[in-house]
């Protein structure tokens, strides 16, 4: 595990059942045209947010997990079809038009993308870029935007702001400029943030600075984060509740705790067990997953993982399983695990 | 920058002096220059005669550093057909030329960036399709049978405008629009594809995200990236335009400018004339590039930095697939 | 400074020694999937058969004059007739026919000087691309001084020194047809020395030499054909252009800019003579600009995304 892991994620979250969502994803689909076919990438999606909540993203490269975070704001180029209902503050995202669709953007929901080096215009100054995210939103002048984006870049831990607002993105680190497009996305104090890989590019350090700043941003203003990973470790020590994906399907849900320690998906467990640990012995063979991701392209009618899958069974060939609930507040896709059966760990 | 620019401007003069060398070697070391002046039916006698008396029997070195001195003083030596110097010659005519590069590059951008930024706005749209294939059409055009084809069509069967000489503004019209339809034609690919590349850019996405408007993310944020590779590209099309396809609509419209003298220039052998008209053109040209040296230089941030020009110019060869 | 920083590596095409010229099915399903490529390729195949098989081709001895038929208009005018489909010039030549010569002139021109610059500009550019240093600086100094060389007028220059004929006009513009075949090369070159695959070559034991031809050069051929195409259309205009000053090939031989330049005098009387000429130059510079277009789409996808 990471140096992020050592930090506590602390038990701040509400329990989902008794506040109403702030985000409820219902059957989101999304698939693209291309020359090679018609590519699910992400098929038949559905979960929900609490107020509050830091939840996990979870999933390998091709999962399905930046394309479902794009879908959920319509990020996408036309070439991409999504359906299904994102319901927020009571609207549906999908239905809305041009203007309202945009005053959501950086409005209500905010977003926070992997690469800072090409996030930032690269000629026009922060203060310039910030003042712009402001505006864009809020009917003030231009000496207040000023004003208030100081204050921003202060509470992301900007030192010397005055300076750095004058200045043009290639004067700053990455680390810098992933706080600036930080601050920006948060200008205007957004029920929920989603943060795509946001210190995927930086070094360790930087990273776990700027995930604990994500945290104190969740603990303050109550800002629901959806924090799309790769990594593990960062799950463990940032979020409250988990999603795990795998061929573009959502294939478990379940609180960070429950499912760090009884997964209920084979390929949860399989995750977990690939994750190198210090205290294991240094001649045991790395454990992993055999075989590779599916082919995005016209998907078969079975569950995505039973090619890989060491505990399959004749159903998985055939059916493909939906994200039941279990005991808990946990759900997970998987037929085997729908009755009684032996832990995964 | 300081530094940048300095040695753009020497790039410049140096450019400048190889034309001249160039013309040089290729009149006076590539024929002979005496044949050259002289009619067909000259006896070799007379030839011989007639190179002594002009100092073309010296040593080409010799006559390769007077030349030059005296250019650099701007002293082209007399023209033969006019009898006349040959520098205040070519000077004279520049202002028609200039007006006509002038007003064709205004039409040419005027149209080509609000065209370019329609089609990469509307991608794949009716627009794009439309500015694509007027594009081609403007680039595959010769200018000549452009211009011969519109004095047929308006001057002849319409009698709207004369059919050449210099004048008014009626006498504008066809050769303006002669000129501008290559650069018009190649600056609206040039805007699309710079558009194009820019809005595929993540800051773009990100713009998007935050909530930005299309039209903000269009025109203040894609533009002002694109300007840079937009501006560079167009100068060097000016440039063409200035040495090349002027030349041809002076001639098709009988436009008293540089283009024709050096077209007449050459068909009366005058050498003297020839060198001055090449190497104006050619200093007005590095003249031009130089200028917009300068404004990309204000435009683009990042080449304040050492090595951001190489990177900025490799980025341009790369986004246009034509070499920068 | 960052664990992963895909974005340090700068954007070469990936994999660049997998990349082969496409197949020649492949390259037939694109052509007829974009009709506008399709038809710029027949076009131009129509000029290549034109011009090689000219003298069976073309219905009349491109420079038989018959005063008689002198500026007969083409065949569905009032006045013309269908022995001269498109009509005669001012000493009863028929355009059809010096069209159709006209190309073989154009084209071989083209060819030439394309061939003499493409081995020209791609030595220049792997020697200077590869050999890097002073080599490199020397020759780029060099290209980018010609590049600001008001390339017409010299052109016309060296035309008028070396007397007017299709020799000249192809020397002209030889010297500075091999400017843009360098600098793409070294470009390319520049790019890939970048990348391991050319320095394993090397390691390996390959002589510099063979590592030029055998693995850099094939990575080059996409984009070099693509701009060759487009050059061909470019001297193809340019010897019409000189042609059309005078200063061009001379008559027994048929150029289309000769053609216009003689049909200039006619405009109000006859204009067949310049139109018909002045449209196949178009339609030549026109279908290689879109088969340049589409071969950079198609052999070099790496390069461009979408429709561009």
């Amino acid at each position: 595990m990471t140096a992020v892991a050592s930090m506590v994620s602390g038990d701040s979250a509400p329990h989902p059942a008794t506040v109403a969502p702030v985000l409820d994803v219902a059957g989101l689909s999304t698939s693209f045209e291309t020359r090679a076919g018609r590519v699910q990438a992400v098929d038949d999606v559905s979960f929900s947010v609490a107020p509050g909540e830091i939840v996990g993203l979870v999933g390998e490269s091709g999962s399905g997990k930046t394309v479902t975070s794009l879908s959920l704001l319509r990020l996408l180029p036309s070439s991409a079809r999504t359906s299904g209902r994102v319901i927020f503050e009571g609207r549906d995202v999908m239905s809305l038009r041009g203007e309202q669709l945009r005053q959501l953007r950086g409005g209500r929901i905010s977003m926070v993308f992997q690469d800072p080096m090409t996030s930032l215009d690269p000629v026009f100054t922060v203060g310039s870029q910030m003042i712009g995210a402001l505006r864009a939103h809020q009917r003030i002048s231009r000496s207040e935007a000023l004003r208030r984006s100081a204050s921003l870049l202060e509470q992301v831990g900007i030192p010397d702001v005055v300076t750095r607002l004058g200045q043009y993105p290639h004067e700053l680190s990455g680390g810098m400029r992933q706080r600036v497009l930080i601050a920006m996305a948060l200008s205007n104090d957004p029920a929920l943030l989603i943060a795509d890989e946001p210190t995927t590019a930086l070094d360790v350090t930087i990273q776990a600075q700027i995930l604990s700043l994500l945290r104190d941003i969740n603990v303050r203003t109550r800002m629901s984060i959806i924090l799309v990973t790769h990594d593990l470790g960062v799950v463990a020590g940032l979020c409250d509740r988990v999603l795990v994906m795998y061929g573009g399907r959502l294939v478990e849900s379940a609180p960070v705790h429950d499912l760090f320690r009884s997964p209920e998906h084979p390929y949860t467990a399989g995750l977990l067990n690939s994750v190198v640990r210090l205290d294991q012995d240094r001649n045991r063979r790395l454990s992993v997953i055999e075989g590779s991701p599916p082919l995005l392209i016209d998907p078969v009618p079975c569950c995505p993982f039973n090619p890989r899958c060491a505990y399959s069974v004749d159903r998985c060939r055939e059916a493909v399983p939906a994200l039941t609930p279990r005991a808990g507040g946990r759900s997970a896709a998987c037929f085997r695990t729908e009755g009684p059966h032996e832990p995964l760990r | 920058m300081l530094r940048f620019l300095l040695k753009r401007f020497g790039f410049a003069i140096l450019v400048v002096f190889c034309v001249q060398t160039a013309v040089f070697l290729i009149t006076h070391a590539l024929g002979s220059p005496a044949r050259l002046l002289l009619p067909l039916s000259a006896t070799d006698a007379q030839v011989a005669a007639f190179s002594h008396a002009q100092g073309f029997d010296r040593p080409l070195i010799v006559q390769y550093f007077s030349t030059i001195v005296s250019a650099a003083h701007g002293d082209f030596g007399t023209s033969y057909w006019q009898q006349l110097p040959a520098g205040g010659l070519v000077l004279g005519r520049l202002p028609a030329t200039g007006e006509l590069v002038l007003f064709a590059m205004l039409i040419a951008v005027g149209g080509a960036v609000p065209l370019g930024i329609l089609a990469a706005a509307k991608r794949d749209s009716i627009w794009d399709k439309l500015a694509v294939t007027l594009s081609l059409l403007g680039i595959s055009m010769p200018a000549f049978w452009l211009g011969e084809l519109l004095i047929l069509i308006v001057a002849v069967q319409f009698g709207l405008t004369p059919t050449g000489g210099y004048g008014g503004p009626q006498y504008f019209i066809l050769p303006v629009i002669t000129l501008a339809a290559l650069p018009l034609g190649r600056l609206t690919q040039i805007v699309r594809s710079a558009m194009l590349d820019q809005l595929d850019q993540q800051y773009v996405l990100v713009g998007r995200s935050l909530g930005l408007r299309t039209r903000h993310l269009i025109f203040q944020h894609a533009l002002k990236n694109a300007a840079i590779p937009i501006v560079t590209l167009m100068g060097w099309e000016l440039g063409r335009l200035i040495a090349g396809f002027t030349v041809l609509v002076e001639v098709v419209f009988n436009w008293p400018g540089v283009g024709l003298l050096a077209i007449q220039a050459i068909q009366h052998h005058d050498i003297p004339l020839i060198e001055a008209d090449v190497t104006i053109v050619a200093t007005l040209i590095v003249a031009l590039n130089f200028l917009l040296d300068i404004v990309y230089v204000a435009l683009d941030p990042r080449l304040a930095r050492p090595g951001g020009r190489r990177r900025a110019r490799r980025k341009l060869q790369a986004m246009d697939g034509m070499p920068a | 400074m960052a664990l992963t920083t895909p974005l340090e590596i700068p954007s070469f095409p990936e994999r660049p020694s997998f990349r082969r010229l496409p197949s020649m099915r492949g390259l037939f399903r694109g052509l007829f999937s974009n009709k506008f490529a399709m038809a710029a390729s027949l076009f131009l195949i129509l000029l290549a058969v034109a011009a090689i098989f000219a003298p069976w081709v073309a219905p009349h001895d491109p420079n038989e004059i018959n005063i008689i038929d002198r500026l007969t208009p083409p065949f569905w005018q009032s006045g013309g007739a269908t022995k001269y489909l498109l009509g005669t010039d001012e000493l009863g030549r028929d355009i059809l026919s010096r069209i159709i010569w006209g190309a073989r002139t154009s084209v071989s021109i083209g060819l030439v000087v394309v061939a003499f610059s493409v081995v020209l500009g791609t030595a220049a550019g792997l020697l200077a691309g590869y050999l890097g240093g002073w080599v490199d600086t020397m020759f780029m100094r060099i290209v980018d001084i010609q590049f600001s060389f008001p390339s017409l007028l010299i052109s016309l220059s060296v035309v008028l020194v070396l007397g007017a004929s299709a020799t000249s006009v192809i020397i002209a513009l030889c010297i500075d047809g091999w400017l843009v075949y360098c600098r793409l090369t070294r470009g390319m070159v520049m790019t890939l020395k970048h990348t391991a695959f050319l320095e394993a070559a090397r390691v390996v034991g390959n002589t510099p030499g063979r590592v030029m031809l055998r693995h850099a050069l094939p990575n080059i051929l996409s984009p070099l054909i693509t701009l060759a195409t487009l050059e061909f259309a470019r001297v193809v205009l340019a010897e019409s252009t000189i042609s059309f000053l005078g200063l061009g090939v001379q008559p027994p031989v048929v150029s289309w800019g000769l053609m216009m330049n003689n049909g200039e005098d006619y405009l109000t009387v006859a204009w067949w003579l310049i139109t018909f000429p002045g449209l196949t130059l178009t339609l030549t510079v026109l279908s290689a600009n879109v088969v340049a277009s589409w071969l950079r789409v198609v052999a070099d996808p790496l390069q461009r995304r979408g429709s561009r």
